[in-house]
């Protein structure tokens, strides 16, 4: 039983972590590139 | 005139600066060895003299107490220059930034030394160490000491401007000085033979260590001085 | 103020909303295929273990988040060394970017192996070599973040980052061996001891699934973060232009002068 609920709970921490992350930098570019005119949005 | 003056006079005249001022001050003797003693109390009083506890971990508690002193020593040695804008003003002087940094870290070795050795005295008289195997140990504590004043001026230097530096000093420094704990500590029990192994290749690793992070210190003293 | 390359290859296409672009969409529905692949073969159709049982199936993510985190950490240590020769902003944005993924993926390989060793050690906790040396580590770049947080002048910033992300690289090989030679002496069955070359078939796939679908989440991620960052430098210099221009504005002949630029430099700064 422990077993099941650690390897359940490896994958949700992995996938909820990055997951996570990724939502909050994409939110964050999104906000910020609403406050930057379009030519300076890019690096290239 | 004055022949250019290379990076080793810098150093000696850095150091010398130090020490002067450390003599002046006595912040190493009156307040840091006060706080070290006192820290080798609050383990006794945490691991109870008499199960024997203190006895075995004692190499590891000696260390412990001397990283968190070279923490409060490197505050304090940077914390000075920084108030009163010296360490802008030794830039302005041209004077070589290898220089400034190897200067701080003879001054910050001498004063650790020194500081361990009285916290020698107090852990044979508190701890009842018996000191075995001299030379390794004094080896130990020359290389340890060395890689703790190189990296801690590092972090040291880059600290002093921060606001927040009490809290982030440490929490720069400690998790880098973690091998030299480690081989400080192993190093010692071995020497005190509570080991049955060969101390000196932690001598060794903490030589590399003074040495890796020496050269380091050496090339990033400018960066740290001019921009950070 | 550091001056920024921009190239308007697009000048004709629509401004970019966001981060995202074809390239990231390209590499972001690869990354996904092979997730798909890690989690239909690692959790479903590979057998369990024979010498680990169904532990095996935390270890499918446990590399791939290990080798993620070095990967970051690598790109971190170069771009700091880089920054410090060249000065330039893309050295500065990179190495953040790896500090912030790498801390990531580290904190998520260390809480997987905790869960492997519940279960395999009964403790989530043993002084073994690795977990001892990621913890370590772990700490390490954290103080990084601490300091990367810090408001400062961007050049200000960057050298302090960058001194941090060296000197802490260099520490990498050092606190490994020590560890390795201190914990040595009390050996035990260690996490990465348990890729073995018996493991064949379906569990290969998985894991070499999981370790590619993990690598392209990595650069996926950090290519987002990179032009977040990107994003936050200019949007900082707009807001001090602004707040600039506004003060210009204030102070004219006839107004009383007015304090002066934000004081959200850190530090005692002289």
């Amino acid at each position: 039983m422990t077993e099941t609920l650690c390897i359940v709970g490896a994958w949700v921490v992995t996938f909820g972590s990055v997951g996570s992350y990724a939502a909050v930098v994409i939110l964050r570019g999104r906000r910020l590139s609403q406050t930057v005119p379009p030519e300076q949005r890019r690096w290239m | 005139m004055t022949k250019p003056r290379g990076m080793f006079d810098d150093a000696l005249l850095m150091a010398r600066k130090d020490l002067q001022l450390e003599r002046r001050a006595k912040i190493g003797l009156g307040q840091v060895l006060p706080f070290a003693i006192l820290v080798l109390l609050l383990f006794a009083f945490a691991l109870d003299p008499d199960r024997g506890v203190l006895k075995q971990a004692t190499p590891g508690l000696f260390w412990v107490t001397v990283l968190f002193s070279a923490v409060l020593t490197l505050q304090r040695s940077f914390g000075l220059e920084s108030e009163d804008g010296i360490l802008e003003a030794l830039r302005l002087t041209g004077m070589s930034p290898a220089g400034i940094y190897l200067g701080k870290v003879t001054a910050l070795t001498l004063e650790l030394l020194l500081l361990e050795a009285v916290l020698a005295v107090g852990v044979a008289v508190l701890y009842d160490t018996h000191f075995i195997g001299i030379p390794l140990l004094l080896v130990i504590a020359f290389t340890a000491t060395l890689g703790i004043a190189g990296a801690g001026a590092v972090y040291g230097a880059l600290a002093a401007r921060l606001r927040s530096r009490e809290t982030l000093l440490p929490l720069l420094l400690l998790p880098l000085l973690a091998p030299v704990l480690i081989a400080a500590t192993r190093g010692c029990e071995v020497s005190l033979q509570r080991e049955a192994m060969s101390g000196w290749p932690w001598a060794a690793l903490l030589g590399i260590f003074a040495l890796v992070y020496l050269t380091l210190g050496s090339f990033l003293f400018r960066p740290l001085l001019e921009d950070a | 103020m550091t001056s920024t390359k921009i190239e308007s290859s697009s000048a004709a296409a629509p401004a970019p909303i966001g981060t995202g672009s074809r390239g990231t969409k390209v590499l972001g529905a690869t990354a996904l295929f092979f997730l798909v692949l890690a989690v239909a073969y690692g959790l479903f159709i590979s057998p369990a273990d024979s010498q680990l049982g169904n532990t095996v199936r935390i270890i499918y993510m446990h590399v791939p988040t290990v080798m993620a985190a070095y990967v970051a950490f690598l790109i971190t240590a170069l771009s700091s060394a880089m920054y410090l020769w060249k000065r330039t902003e893309f050295w500065d944005l990179l190495g953040s970017s790896g500090a912030e993924i790498g801390v990531l993926f580290f904190a998520v390989t260390i809480v997987d192996g905790a869960l492997w060793g519940k279960v395999t050690w009964g403790v989530f906790w043993r002084w073994e070599p690795r977990l001892t040396t990621s913890a370590v580590l772990l700490i390490m770049y954290i103080g990084y973040l601490a300091v990367r947080a810090i408001p400062a002048d961007p050049k200000t910033r960057a050298t302090r980052c960058a001194i941090i992300g060296l000197v802490a690289v260099v520490n990498i090989p050092i606190v490994h061996k020590a560890v390795d030679w201190w914990r040595g002496l009390h050996q035990g069955k260690t996490v990465l001891g348990t890729i073995h070359p018996d493991m064949g078939g379906t569990q290969l796939f998985a894991m070499y699934s999981a370790l590619i679908a993990g690598l392209l989440v990595c650069a996926w991620l950090f290519v987002h973060r990179f032009r977040a960052g990107f994003l936050a430098e200019r949007a900082s210099e707009l807001g001090l232009d602004q707040a600039l221009e506004e003060r210009r504005l204030e102070s004219s002949p006839a107004a009383p002068s007015s304090r002066g630029a934000r004081d959200d430099l850190g530090g005692p700064q002289t």
